[in-house]
């Protein structure tokens, strides 16, 4: 099945090169750099996986997880990206389902692997 | 009330409750709007009398109208007699009974006015000048220096020829006044460069001591043969190695040396004092020093003598010569270091001139001339065949001539396109590339042969350009390495042989040199991206372009603000894109370091140190980026 995915990322070179390589493995993917928007999106229209940065405007990511995870559902999945050395503690300090981290730069092909293991 | 104001040299306008009527006004507004003083104005309209132009007169209206007061606000009208005056307007607001009387007060300003307009026109035209002057100037020494170059070559050659004395004299003295010419223009171009901005320092590694030795060898005959008394002392606590410019830190020096040289009558003497005035891990301030027992300066000439085209005394010029350059010079180029230079100097006893100089401990950038391998082998020319690409005929035959004589196969191609024909079914050696030719320029050639001919046969740049940053564009397009002409055939030699000793041990090729920076696997990354799919990096390489100017002016402002979490969040956002633009592995150290020391708010200089490496890594890569989006749009 056709996944769609929402990448949110305030770096546009990023955006720029995961959107082609997401493009070129077939999948739909809309591309936002700011968390309210992204909110907005994902609120309205149905998506399938979230990719996103935890450092967006110092943290929000964070704040957008909650969101998610709170108003669409727990079990969402969602692949946190990030050059935070920190990055995964924080993630598993938070305690989130389905939550999945990677270091950048170098997420291509584990982006890749992991969506292609959602099922 | 009123009669206050009637003598006051402000101008004053009294309007009735329905704001438009005149109630009062005072002989200053009169003679200031060209009316008679016995004039009555009272009972006359606002804008019968003085007609503001339409923005004004709507914004007077609102303000009028409506509650509002105004200050000083500056507002064009024209007077009874029809002039045209500027004036600052104020609105006072008072109640008298029932009536609101609004008062204008009116402030001439006109003669300010004109004087600010003429000002920024002056102005206007000095920035134009200053623009035009630098760029006629470096045009005029191109211009120069080619025959000059001319000249110069062929005087050294007809010295190796066999002379008898007299023309070896006469040939002495072409060979001086010729030199001494090209000193000028490049003194007259430097200190204009520099005034217009157009110098930037290089950052590169070199040894202190022997550039010091270098410069004292350079001078030590003509201290014997002027038979001064010449010491020197290097402080044992002198870094072996900096990093910086080199060749401007000569320059400087040189400067200093000469005029103690020219200034300092035989039996005199010269000292030059080495040390270093301030050091920590990361950086060092030298203090250089001359100290000469020639005819000083008087006190009241000490701050004069830094100006351009001033000498201490006119007298001076008659006497001892030069242009009033040097010094002027030296204090831009150690104002450009961020040093500072000072003199003590007492008539007829001598001066002392010292001077700061930062330099950086610590590599900041990968340079490419890092990369060029000194040899020292015997000149490797012989029967070597190189191709000289070059459209002045009077340097084909200049270069053609020196190169001949050790022993190479000279062919000439009188542009790219020439060279380009010529390279598709002949092998060379060695290619020396002119940058300036009709049909087709150097850089383009190079960039054709390396990609299209896929030929790494070592190129030499040649050219008379003086535009910084050349040097880079030259390397980044697939040239080994660079000379600026005019050059002389000692220097020319080297260089081919060191890129000949290169290929010959087939160790360093071409390419590699370049790729040596770790930062060309760029596109390569891009590439392996996208498989190669040529619109997503130009795509991604106009991004970054776009992108990261705007990058290094926030780092600049931040490190200016002291702002720690500012530089460690943009630290952070760049550590994934310029991974992805394949900067090279330090740059994304040197951020990781700025993101964890701005964590802990600790060592802010360490910060700003790194910073400003990671903003020289940027545009450094900016550069080569500019050159490979040309060549893939060539390639589109």
């Amino acid at each position: 099945m056709e996944k769609n995915i929402l990448i949110v990322d305030d770096d546009k070179l990023f955006l720029r090169a995961l959107g082609q390589v997401l493009t070129d493995a077939n999948y739909k993917l809309i591309t936002t750099s700011t968390v309210d928007d992204a909110y907005v999106k994902i609120t309205n229209k149905s998506f399938d996986l979230l990719i996103c940065d935890l450092m967006i405007d110092d943290l929000t990511g964070v704040d957008l997880i909650r969101a998610i995870k709170q108003n669409i559902g727990e079990s969402f999945p969602i692949i946190v990206v990030s050059s935070l050395n920190y990055g995964k503690k924080v993630i598993s300090d938070l305690g989130f389902e389905n939550v999945h981290f990677i270091h950048k730069p170098n997420v291509f092909n584990e982006i890749v692997k992991i969506i292609e293991s959602l099922n | 009330m009123m009669k206050f104001y009637s003598n006051s040299p402000i101008a004053i306008l009294s309007l009735s409750n329905n704001l438009s009527t005149v109630v009062y006004a005072n002989n200053s507004f009169l003679k200031m709007f060209d009316f008679a003083f016995t004039h009555n104005l009272i009972g006359e309209k606002l804008y019968d009398i003085c007609v503001f132009n339409s923005s004004g007169r709507k914004h007077l209206n609102d303000k009028l109208v409506r509650e509002g007061l105004l200050f000083d606000e500056k507002m064009f009208c024209f007077t009874n007699a029809g002039r045209m005056i500027t004036c600052l307007v104020t609105i006072q607001e008072d109640k008298e009974g029932e009536e609101t009387i609004k008062t204008l007060f009116f402030h001439n300003i006109t003669e300010l006015h004109n004087l600010e307009i003429e000002l920024e026109k002056s102005k206007q035209l000095a920035d134009k000048a200053l623009s035009m002057q630098a760029l006629f100037l470096a045009n005029v020494s191109h211009e120069i220096r080619t025959p000059i170059n001319g000249i110069l070559g062929f005087t050294e050659l007809l010295q190796r020829t066999e002379l008898t004395n007299e023309q070896k004299d006469y040939l002495h003295s072409i060979d001086v006044s010729g030199k001494n010419l090209i000193k000028i223009v490049a003194d007259i171009l430097d200190a204009t460069k520099i005034e217009a901005g157009l110098v930037t320092l290089e950052h590169i590694k070199f040894s202190l001591r022997d550039k010091l030795k270098e410069l004292i060898q350079l001078f030590n005959p003509q201290f014997l043969k002027r038979q001064i008394i010449f010491d020197s002392s290097f402080s044992s606590d002198l870094p072996e190695e900096i990093y910086g410019d080199p060749l401007r830190l000569f320059q400087i020096l040189n400067n200093l040396l000469s005029n103690a040289l020219k200034f300092t009558p035989s039996g005199g003497s010269i000292r030059f004092n080495a040390e270093v005035a301030q050091s920590n891990k990361f950086n060092v301030v030298l203090k250089l020093q001359v100290i000469d027992t020639g005819i000083g300066i008087e006190p009241d000439k000490l701050k004069l003598i830094f100006d351009k085209f001033i000498q201490a005394d006119n007298s001076t010029t008659r006497k001892y010569g030069g242009t009033g350059l040097g010094l002027s010079i030296v204090k831009k180029l150690v104002e450009l270091h961020k040093g500072t230079i000072h003199v003590d100097s007492e008539k007829n006893k001598g001066s002392n001139f010292y001077c700061f100089l930062p330099y950086s401990l610590r590599e900041s950038n990968t340079h490419a001339e890092d990369l060029i391998r000194q040899t020292s082998q015997s000149s490797l020319l012989n029967n070597k065949k190189i191709l000289l690409v070059e459209d002045n005929e009077i340097n084909q035959k200049l270069t053609s001539t020196i190169l001949g004589q050790e022993g190479a196969v000279v062919t000439i191609a009188d542009n790219g396109e020439v060279a380009l024909k010529l390279l598709q079914n002949i092998d060379y050696d060695l290619i020396l590339m002119d940058i300036q030719m009709p049909v087709l320029d150097g850089i383009t050639s190079t960039i054709k042969i390396r990609k299209e001919l896929q030929i790494d046969t070592p190129i030499i740049a040649m050219t008379a350009n003086v535009i910084a940053g050349e040097k880079k564009v030259c390397l980044s397009s697939g040239m080994n390495d660079y000379i600026s002409k005019p050059f002389n055939s000692k220097d020319l030699i080297n260089r081919i042989n060191r890129q000949l000793a290169n290929s010959n041990g087939s160790i360093v090729k071409s390419n590699k040199v370049i790729d040596g920076t770790g930062n060309d696997s760029t596109i390569e990354t891009l590439n392996i991206m996208s498989s190669g799919n040529k619109a997503f990096v130009k795509e991604m390489i106009e991004l970054f372009m776009e992108q990261c100017p705007g990058d290094i002016e926030k780092l600049t402002i931040l490190i200016k603000t002291d702002d720690y979490s500012g530089i460690g969040s943009m630290a952070h956002r760049l550590q994934t894109s310029l991974a992805l633009m394949g900067f090279n592995s330090n740059t994304i150290t040197k951020l990781k370091q700025i993101e964890s020391l701005c964590t802990t708010e600790q060592n802010i200089n360490e910060v700003k140190h790194l910073t400003n490496e990671v903003i020289n890594d940027c545009k450094f890569m900016l550069e080569k980026f500019s050159g490979q989006l040309n060549e893939l749009n060539q390639v589109s």
